[in-house]
């Protein structure tokens, strides 16, 4: 039950870029990469995704500002971060920048599942 | 003392000036006069001790001055002259004032001398009291006014009874008695005299007009110690006077150096131990002291060998010992004795081989002291030393054990930063599995990369616990290492963690250098300074945080140099920050120890130096370590 969701994942950690990659294309099939927050906006520019899911601490560029640049591109791109237990206090920030919504690590897949479904159906 | 004074009256400018410097340079005080005229003004003006007449003068004879010297009574004229005519010479002491007769023909540093000891002789004269017994007054004035001079004190009496009287009162050290007397002859006073025990030494002289052998012969057995004939000249009576007086002198030095030898004898003996050997080292001589020690009477100490009080111990010191004093070499050793109450005793001891006639006897004197009881108190200082060295080797161990636990608290925290991104990719890899085994897409392709993954991702964080373990092994011993490798290890233990706080971490190393180190223990040492850096980074909210490493070669030296960015060591405190126990962290846990330990290891274990400075930016501790330092790990 493939859906036409167009899903960018931000990842600078290769094998948790891989895994992740492997996980969300058992549901999605049009699933891209980014490695940091610059390349990211690059792609965001060009592909436009429907969703993009993004680790917070990165080189180069942060998740954060990588949210902000994007926002400031479509404000209505719909962002999931996800984050270290302790950097929960950058939130705040992006909470008010407009980041949709965020997920602590270790990630739970099924949560994950569900703040995409709950996102692309807005 | 007062300088004595001097007047020399001579028309030769050349002996003038020679005695002159002379007796100066002895510490005589001397004034020149070359005639007869400046002579009487200058006594006219100055008092003088002694006056050196010269008789032959440009303006008369020297002889005419001493009727004028003859009213200066406490002058004393002494004649030079090469005139040897005796007349003249008998004459010159009838005169009464002068005191001696110098020729002049004999060499100048003779006469020099002989006018030197004749001073000398008649100021230890001082203070000598002669008594003259003879019932001729004009004998009694005449010798009175002679030995007066001389620097004697002179007493008289008519007869022996009289004279008896004055030797009771008086002390008298010398006497000159004329044979012939009424009332007491000399023989019986002689005899008188030398009845009393005080007086068997006393010098006398006879004085007779006897021509009889027997006479002479009885006065001296009667004991007399001298005999002059009348008539006699004066100069010749002063002679023996002279020569008598100088041997009671003699004597009397002999006694006082006595007195002096036995007193330092007796000294020594009461202070200190004191016996003989001979060669063969048996016991020849033994003081008190010695025989109290070996609770022995000297008696059984002498003839026993010096080997048989010896400690078993000390015994191997015995035949080099003697060796050396066969050669005339003094030796100082300390032995153990052996005590008969089975007490061992220190002795330090002197052993001088003696000499005699230029040739080692066989006989060595031997001084020392007990040192026991100095040797105890040694003893119990050192076990005092030892007890507080093992307290703080105690208290060290204790500070190294309390450093672990602060760097293990650290290591966990380290280890945590490693494991992270593998449990989040594990997390993810088990959920993934279980997606599609509920999706029904679990292929044995898939379940087979997985598992091969996860056992990737275990296998290296297992590696990550055995770094941790060996890093908190003791180093058995140094080893050749790379430095480079070790500080780029220990660096990878937390580099996670300094990338997690976004700092940076540059690593210079332009030289292979191998060094001899202890490599636990300098990762150890990196590793806290990297944490310092890293946690000052953090606490002072640096902007683009970086940490340096630089490793390099200097000379003989390698150099370890580790600087950040945080701000640096306020001035205050950057003297203290390797005392134990300074820490700027009480309120996380801080314990002080870390560069303490650091410190330790690079001084104490690995021979180097580690210092600290401020740069511009941070800190920067700089760790030297000699590349060549064969120093071991104790």
């Amino acid at each position: 039950m493939n859906k036409p969701l167009k899903i960018l994942y931000v990842e600078d950690e290769e094998s948790i870029r891989e895994e992740m990659v492997e996980i969300l294309k058992l549901d999605y099939d049009d699933v891209h990469v980014a490695v940091n927050g610059e390349e990211a906006v690059e792609i965001y520019k060009r592909l436009h995704p429907d969703i993009v899911i993004s680790d917070v601490q990165m080189p180069i560029m942060d998740g954060i500002s990588m949210s902000k640049e994007i926002l400031s591109i479509d404000e209505n791109a719909k962002i999931i971060l996800i984050t270290a237990f302790n950097e929960k206090s950058y939130l705040e920030e992006t909470e008010a920048i407009g980041v949709r919504s965020y997920l602590t690590k270790p990630v739970n897949i099924d949560e994950l599942f569900e703040k995409i479904e709950e996102l692309s159906n807005i | 003392m007062n300088k004595l004074s001097i007047l020399i009256i001579d028309d030769s400018k050349l002996i003038n000036d020679s005695l002159c410097s002379s007796l100066e340079e002895r510490g005589f005080d001397v004034t020149q006069a070359y005639d007869i005229s400046t002579a009487k003004e200058t006594i006219l003006n100055h008092s003088f001790d002694y006056a050196l007449l010269d008789l032959v003068l440009p303006d008369g004879d020297g002889e005419e001055l001493l009727p004028f010297l003859q009213i200066h009574e406490e002058i004393r004229v002494i004649v030079m002259t090469s005139d040897r005519d005796a007349d003249r010479r008998k004459n010159l002491f009838n005169f009464g004032i002068v005191i001696d007769y110098i020729t002049k023909e004999r060499h100048f540093n003779e006469m020099e001398l002989s006018i030197v000891q004749l001073i000398e002789r008649i100021s230890t004269n001082d203070g000598l009291n002669i008594l003259v017994v003879d019932d001729s007054h004009f004998m009694r004035t005449t010798l009175r006014i002679l030995l007066s001079k001389r620097g004697f004190k002179v007493f008289t009496a008519v007869d022996g009874k009289e004279a008896l009287e004055v030797i009771k009162e008086r002390k008298i050290d010398a006497a000159i008695v004329d044979l012939e007397m009424p009332v007491m002859d000399g023989n019986r006073l002689l005899s008188a005299i030398r009845r009393n025990k005080s007086n068997l030494l006393m010098p006398i002289m006879i004085v007779s007009g006897t021509n009889d052998p027997q006479k002479i012969a009885h006065v001296i057995k009667n004991g007399a110690n001298d005999f002059i004939k009348k008539p006699y000249v004066n100069e010749e009576l002063l002679l023996k006077i002279d020569k008598m007086m100088q041997e009671l002198k003699q004597q009397r030095l002999i006694k006082v150096h006595e007195a002096t030898f036995a007193m330092y004898n007796k000294a020594i003996d009461e202070a200190a131990i004191l016996f003989k050997l001979d060669s063969n080292l048996n016991i020849t001589y033994a003081n008190t002291y010695l025989s109290d020690l070996l609770h022995n009477s000297d008696e059984i100490t002498v003839g026993t060998n010096f080997k048989d009080y010896v400690a078993d111990g000390d015994k191997i010191y015995l035949d080099p010992l003697r060796d050396k004093l066969a050669k005339g070499y003094p030796q100082q050793i300390s032995f153990r004795f052996n005590t008969p109450d089975a007490k061992l005793i220190s002795l330090k001891l002197t052993f001088t081989p003696i000499k005699h006639n230029e040739e080692y006897s066989e006989e060595i004197l031997v001084i020392g002291f007990d040192i026991s009881l100095l040797q105890q108190n040694e003893d119990l200082l050192q076990a005092r030393i030892n007890k507080e060295v093992k307290k703080n080797w105690e208290q060290n161990k204790l500070l190294i054990q309390q450093s672990k636990m602060a760097s293990m608290g650290e290591m966990i925290g380290h280890i945590g930063h490693q494991w992270r991104q593998p449990l989040n990719s594990l997390g993810l890899l088990f959920q993934k599995l279980n997606k599609a085994y509920q999706k029904e897409k679990l292929t044995d392709e898939l379940m087979k990369n997985s598992a091969e993954k996860a056992m990737y991702i275990m296998n290296q964080m297992s590696e990550t616990i055995n770094d941790f373990k060996d890093f908190f092994k003791d180093d058995k011993s140094v080893q050749l290492c790379d430095l480079t490798s070790v500080v780029e290890h220990a660096s990878s233990l937390v580099e996670p963690s300094i990338e997690a706080n976004k700092i940076k971490l540059v690593i210079n190393s332009t030289h292979d250098i191998s060094i001899l180190c202890l490599k636990n223990e300098l990762s150890q040492v990196i590793l806290n300074i990297l944490t310092n850096a890293m946690d000052a980074l953090i606490q002072n909210n640096v902007e683009n945080p970086e940490i340096l490493l630089s490793i390099d070669k200097i000379d003989n030296d390698a150099t370890i140099i580790i600087e950040d960015n945080a701000g640096g060591i306020a001035d205050n405190i950057i003297e203290k920050i390797f005392e134990p126990y300074f820490t700027t962290k009480e309120n996380e846990n801080g314990t002080g120890i870390g560069l303490y330990m650091s410190q330790t290891i690079i001084q104490k274990h690995m021979n180097g130096q580690i210092k600290v400075n401020n740069t511009v930016s941070g800190a920067s501790f700089k760790i030297v370590l000699p590349i060549n330092s064969k120093e071991t790990h104790e």
